[in-house]
């Protein structure tokens, strides 16, 4: 894929080009992803980040992490994307930012969680 | 018969295996200001605001009680700890954010007053304060009339 194929696919273009005045560099923060039986856990990197610039959005199972910092002259702004499966239920994500990372748990749908069938002895 | 190096064709080849190298190191991510891939340590910024000299380091997930900042022989030195912290029960999916372990020795452009060195942990960003020696501080030359 090329570099202007992704810019001109990117969610925040519009937000992009409103804050031309402050320039804004986009970085990758690194993510750990961890799952157990009734919800997947998220820890991104994002030092110097508010807790209040801090958005997490899930559209169509994509899930995007954002959040700015301001740093001098210039905005950076922490994204990452993911695709995340349908057993999540985008009515339980919860979210909290600690010493610069970011810790997001997905919860499962009930239905998805594992089940342990019990065998009886007849 | 004899031919020259150069005339061989396996020089196309090597040309084309350098352009795909270079495509490649150009995709590649690097533009994660939060470890520097090198070191495997955290990306400092030091900054002289006049009357200090500032330092500040990205080191996410750090306690306060994982970092040692100390002054020994007109270096500042910073080292710093982040442990492995997968929970527990969980599987892993993806990881990115690893144990670091990394130490760094400044020499200050300026002398400092290592008495009143302050620092602070904020949002995963460790912030030094450097007051600079009396002497070095800026000093304002007012410009007489001859």
């Amino acid at each position: 894929m090329t570099n202007a194929a992704v810019a001109t696919t990117h969610p925040n273009q519009d937000q992009r080009l409103s804050q031309q005045a402050r320039p804004v560099r986009e970085l990758r923060p690194a993510v750990d992803v961890y799952e157990n039986a009734d919800e997947l856990l998220m820890r991104a990197d994002m030092p110097g980040a508010s807790a209040d610039s801090v958005k997490i959005r899930i559209e169509n199972s994509l899930l995007t992490l954002q959040a700015q910092r301001e740093d001098g002259a210039a905005t950076l702004r922490y994204y990452r994307a993911f695709q995340v499966p349908d057993s999540v239920d985008p009515e339980g994500i919860s979210a909290e930012l600690k010493q610069g990372v970011l810790q997001v748990q997905l919860k499962k749908h009930e239905r998805a969680k594992p089940r342990v069938i019990q065998i009886r002895n007849s | 018969m004899l031919t020259q190096w150069n005339n061989v064709p396996l020089n196309g080849l090597r040309q084309e295996m350098d352009r795909l190298f270079q495509r490649f190191e150009y995709d590649w991510p690097t533009d994660s200001p939060v470890w520097n891939r090198e070191l495997d340590g955290p990306q400092f910024a030091l900054r002289d605001a006049g009357e200090s000299l500032e330092i500040t380091a990205d080191v996410p997930g750090f306690q306060i009680a994982d970092l040692h900042v100390s002054f020994e022989q007109g270096s500042l030195i910073v080292r710093g700890e982040r442990s492995e912290s997968a929970p527990e029960g969980y599987s892993v999916h993806r990881k990115e954010r690893g144990a670091v372990h990394f130490a760094r020795a400044f020499t200050l452009p300026t002398r400092i007053d290592p008495d009143k060195i302050e620092a602070s942990l904020r949002n995963g960003v460790l912030e030094l304060r450097l007051p600079k020696a009396a002497e070095e501080r800026p000093r304002m030359i007012s410009v007489k009339a001859a």
